[in-house]
């Protein structure tokens, strides 16, 4: 899963980058408005954390701006004024969710899930295919009653792939939303980590679900699916 | 009550004036008919009274014309005197004759009289002793019936009309009163319903009288002022709660995302480094929030001593010297020396080492920046100019509006909340001061400080 924070206090940045990236996402950030809205419209997020007050371009005009032009990706807002008017003209703006700072992490944490969760038709926070269960609170993954060991990449491309299970996904898409900006690899190394992931969950059984799409990508889904 | 009063006086002198009317007409109607009866008795040949056929006078003829009378208990006689004894009488019914009707002196009398239908009338009888020959005394009387009549219908009348003003005047003093009160108990309902959480309203102009234009205009004109100082306090409160919750939101993300897994000691130290200048920033904020909430309810102690201003403005030069070199800007100082001022040394310190922190914060490399102080009048006057960028004319009206910041981003890299100058103010006004700045964008920005002169000695 990928994130933009978008935050203009340097050590709550700072913070908000370490506890989600050791959380398993993939985090790009911005300080002022006009950055954020420029990372928010030229790359492809799952979740947008955005403070309301920014230099340059405020959180409210940019999540205006973002949906003006299509943008749906779900937006967080953080910010330090509670009142309900800020809290409604947040939301109409086109936010999809407010925490008020102080905020506990863990709670900021959940909402991203929740965001994560909103164009999913998986709505459990377990998200299961077939046999196979994978539980997005407690990062742990089994199939059936048998718990597979995941590596935290091993664990987001699994998760990537059963939020959106039964499409095809191009090795482009998966980078996108695995890998910060900072660390974006070629789209070969996708290759790799499916290779590994296979090797987890697919090789000891009959019922293969990760498949191979030729000239396309990759695609997720259980025997039911043609 | 006082229209009550006036109508029943003029009823009475209307009652009055008119029964006395009708009274005298009465008794000059019979000095006529007496008078005209005397001479048709006189035998002007023979100058004597003539009583032969006096009856067919009296009561025949030409003598009774006023229709007034005709229809009265009347009667003409003639009576002689010493006795008493009636010698002619036009009517068959005889009233009596009186000891006084016997004056020779011409008179008036009333007298009641019972008719054979036993109902008591009064009469009023003229006694006119005849001229030609006195023991003889010609008598008119007539029934005062339809006088009193008359009277005891225009008592009536008055008194009818006097109720009617009892019960009608105060009903349409009422009336009218509750007329004019509709449009105030109106105006006075929409001011009740005004409270702090509805301060928009306003009261209806249109809708109140002429009379209340000029009240609820003044009304309007307050609940206006009042609109603005709790918008202003409502700002305030708001921004303070921001810039608490910034501090607070750093510490708790901090020890949150530090303590949800084992780390090294040195990111331990660092993570707690931080939440340190956390606390240090909320706690610089809560002694300045403090001590503008303490002003604003006027119960911040301030010291009242003789302060050296040029001294202090010196030594605060001083701190900023090497600063100022270091990034290559010129101090300029004209401080004229024995400027004494009373007041609070500390708070004033504060107040030139904000300005002078602006200053050289906002003046770039190769700019300079000039502290000038000189007695003016009674005041002294403290200038503070910079070499930076200026403030733009949209901002200096605000400028020193807590928590105001040019950059409206509230960048926190610059240091500070916003509330240096409110403070400045806050204080300068404490001490019967003003502060004001003037400011050409690319200019630099000028700030006046004005402080009342203590005439004194030197503080030592």
């Amino acid at each position: 899963m990928r994130i933009l924070l978008v935050e203009d206090e340097p050590k709550m940045l700072a913070f908000l980058k370490q506890g989600l990236e050791e959380q398993r996402y993939a985090v790009d950030t911005a300080a002022n408005g006009d950055d954020g809205l420029h990372w928010a419209l030229n790359f492809a997020y799952d979740v947008i954390v955005l403070d309301v007050m920014l230099p340059g371009m405020n959180g409210l005009d940019i999540c205006r701006e973002l949906r003006n032009q299509h943008i749906i990706t779900p937006v967080l807002m953080l910010t330090a004024r509670d009142t309900v008017d800020d809290r409604v003209l947040g939301l109409d703006c086109g936010a999809d969710d407010y925490l008020v700072k102080p905020f506990a992490f863990r709670e900021l944490l959940a909402r991203v899930r929740a965001l994560s969760r909103r164009d999913s038709y998986q709505k459990a926070t377990t998200l299961t295919v077939g046999d196979l269960l994978l539980d997005t609170v407690t990062h742990t993954a089994k199939r059936g009653d048998t718990p597979i060991e995941l590596t935290t990449k091993e664990y987001v491309l699994l998760e990537f792939l059963m939020l959106h299970p039964n499409q095809v996904l191009s090795r482009t898409v998966i980078a996108e939303h695995l890998w910060s900006y900072e660390y974006a690899p070629d789209s070969n190394v996708v290759d790799v980590y499916i290779r590994y992931l296979r090797k987890k969950i697919d090789d000891d059984y009959e019922e293969k679900y990760i498949r191979t799409i030729r000239g396309t990508g990759y695609q997720l889904a259980d025997s039911h699916h043609p | 009550m006082l229209l009550g009063i006036t109508q029943v006086i003029v009823s009475a002198v209307l009652y009055s004036a008119i029964s006395s009317w009708l009274e005298n007409q009465v008794d000059s109607n019979l000095l006529l008919t007496a008078t005209q009866v005397s001479s048709v008795l006189y035998d002007a040949e023979d100058s004597k009274l003539v009583l032969e056929d006096i009856n067919l006078q009296l009561s025949g003829g030409n003598i009774v014309t006023q229709s007034f009378l005709r229809d009265q208990l009347f009667f003409v006689r003639v009576v002689e005197r010493s006795s008493g004894a009636i010698v002619a009488d036009s009517a068959d019914y005889h009233i009596p004759v009186t000891a006084q009707m016997r004056s020779p002196i011409a008179r008036f009398d009333t007298v009641d009289f019972g008719d054979a239908e036993n109902e008591v009338t009064a009469v009023r009888i003229y006694s006119l002793p005849l001229s030609y020959d006195p023991q003889f005394a010609l008598q008119v009387g007539v029934s005062l019936g339809d006088t009193r009549e008359i009277q005891g219908d225009m008592l009536g009348i008055l008194g009818l009309l006097l109720a009617m003003t009892a019960i009608f005047a105060p009903l349409s003093g009422w009336f009218l009163a509750s007329r004019a009160l509709v449009p105030i108990r109106a105006t006075a309902r929409t001011a009740a319903e005004i409270s702090e959480t509805d301060l928009t309203r306003r009261l209806d102009l249109a809708a109140s009288e002429v009379e209340l234009e000029r009240l609820v205009q003044t009304f309007n004109a307050m609940l206006d002022r009042i609109e603005g100082a709790f918008q202003r306090q409502r700002q305030f409160t708001a921004d303070a709660a921001h810039e608490l919750r910034t501090p607070l939101s750093i510490m708790q993300t901090g020890l949150d995302v530090t303590l949800s897994q084992e780390r090294s000691a040195t990111e331990y130290r660092a993570a707690l480094t931080a939440v340190q200048e956390e606390v240090g920033r909320l706690s610089q904020l809560t002694n300045t929030l403090l001590m503008l909430a303490r002003a604003d309810s006027r119960v911040l102690p301030l010291a009242h001593d003789t302060v050296n201003l040029a001294a202090l403005l010196n030594a605060v030069a001083d701190q900023f010297a090497s600063f100022a070199e270091d990034k290559h800007i010129t101090l300029e100082r004209q401080v004229a020396p024995h400027l004494l001022v009373q007041g609070d040394e500390d708070r004033l310190i504060q107040v030139a080492l904000n300005l002078l922190d602006n200053a050289v914060k906002y003046t770039p490399p190769g700019g300079n920046v000039r502290v000038v102080a000189e007695p003016n009048h009674g005041w002294v006057e403290v200038r503070i100019e910079d070499s930076g960028p200026g403030i733009p004319l949209a901002d200096q009206a605000h400028i020193f509006d807590r928590f105001y910041r040019v950059d409206h981003a509230r960048n926190r890299s610059q240091g500070g909340f916003g509330l240096g100058l409110a403070i400045a103010r806050q204080i300068v006004e404490l001490h019967h001061g003003t502060i004001a700045v003037t400011s050409e964008p690319g200019g630099g920005a000028h700030f006046v400080v004005r402080l009342p002169l203590h005439q004194g000695l030197i503080a030592v």
